[in-house]
């Protein structure tokens, strides 16, 4: 991702238009990852604000690439990193939640039945280490490819398919041994 | 040395998560060739599949309350307008200081030495009392001057006994006295093997 001139000039009609689209459409995705991976409720929207505000000194760069949703992400993990960094980002709630309901595996090519299998497999992913739900959650909440996961965390893209690899069989000993109880 | 080979359809896992998560659009000829004749394979892609259906199914990103939305954009105007008002004074403001900053600064960073002998050693102050220090030195030097006067009149002092068998060589032309050659002699007669 290369960084371009900085634009800090008073916004026209067409930035602040793109500006406004861009919070309406990528807000979704950055409130997915930074709760999902970061588990800091309290201080997502704060985040996510602060995400844009940061694009928004850069509005040229975010308008003249072709992916701000990997732009605001890369900005969005740095925010957190640099914030949490002394804090344990790790949802304990996930684990409760994880014992709350008995779960039955999905059937294969099927989506999840009813809403307690998908709190079930979310409270699975939230009990996933971070360094995997990460992974899970850039490609599912994020909706970027696996090429543009590895270049948003700096690993090669191997890594990054091995890494979901791992996560996947996490996930399904987790749902299959859930479902033996 | 041990070299496992993947075999069978181990060495398809790679393939498999790649055609299940898109990264591949079409399997590889060779894994294409397995899948048509291998159902473990093909199971398990399908398993794979049907993971990622659900964890996309679970993971969608729900939508945000309008009010956040609004919060937000207002925020990020807000910002960029904070800079615009800022930026055309603060770039000339900040190189004149820069500047101001560099020709205040030069010849003190020119005239000093590298290094202070006061930033080398660290002096630690001594708040105890100097009198005592005196005195416990003091006391220390009449106690070896003691035990040097004492070692002049006797060997107690010495580490170790005046009885022990010394063989000091003898200076050229010094003969050695009775005992002396009387010990000299039996060492010599032992050394040969002789009966004394």
């Amino acid at each position: 991702m290369s960084v371009r001139t900085r634009d800090r000039g008073p916004l026209g009609s067409g930035e602040r238009d793109y500006l406004d689209a861009l919070v309406r459409d990528a807000s979704p995705r950055l409130f997915a990852y930074v709760r999902r991976v970061f588990g800091k409720s309290d201080e997502v929207e704060d985040i996510v604000a602060e995400t844009f505000c940061r694009a928004a000194g850069n509005l040229a760069a975010l308008r003249g690439g072709d992916r701000p949703v990997l732009y605001l992400l890369t900005i969005a993990r740095n925010l957190c990193r640099d914030r949490f960094r002394r804090q344990k980002p790790v949802d304990n709630a996930a684990t409760d939640r994880l014992a709350e309901h008995p779960a039955r595996p999905f059937a294969s090519g099927t989506v999840p039945a009813d809403d307690e299998q998908i709190e079930r497999l979310q409270a699975a992913v939230a009990a996933l280490p971070e360094n995997l739900r990460e992974i899970v959650v850039l490609r599912m909440s994020g909706d970027l490819k696996f090429e543009e996961i590895a270049e948003l965390l700096h690993i090669p893209l191997g890594t990054a398919l091995s890494r979901m690899h791992t996560a996947m069989g996490k996930l399904r000993q987790t749902m299959s041994v859930a479902h033996e109880h | 040395m041990n070299i496992e080979y993947e075999t069978g359809c181990e060495q398809f896992s790679d393939d498999r998560l790649r055609l299940a998560t898109g990264v591949d659009s079409a399997p590889r000829a060779e894994f294409a060739e397995h899948l048509t004749e291998c159902a473990d394979c093909r199971a398990e892609l399908e398993e794979q599949r049907g993971l990622l259906g659900a964890l996309e199914a679970a993971l969608t990103p729900e939508p945000v309350a309008e009010d956040v939305i609004t919060r937000i954009q207002q925020r990020a105007h807000g910002e960029v307008r904070r800079q615009s008002a800022w930026s055309p004074l603060l770039r000339p403001s900040i190189a004149a200081a820069a500047a101001l900053a560099a020709v205040i600064a030069w010849p003190q960073i020119w005239e000093r030495p590298a290094v202070t002998p006061d930033e080398t050693f660290e002096t630690v102050p001594w708040d105890g009392d100097v009198t005592y220090a005196a005195d416990e030195v003091e006391t220390r030097i009449e106690t070896m001057e003691g035990i040097l006067q004492r070692a002049e009149g006797s060997d107690s002092y010495l580490p170790w006994s005046a009885d022990d068998d010394w063989d000091m060589p003898l200076a050229e032309g010094e003969l050695p006295d009775a005992d002396t050659a009387r010990s000299l002699e039996r060492r010599t007669v032992r050394a040969n093997g002789a009966v004394t």
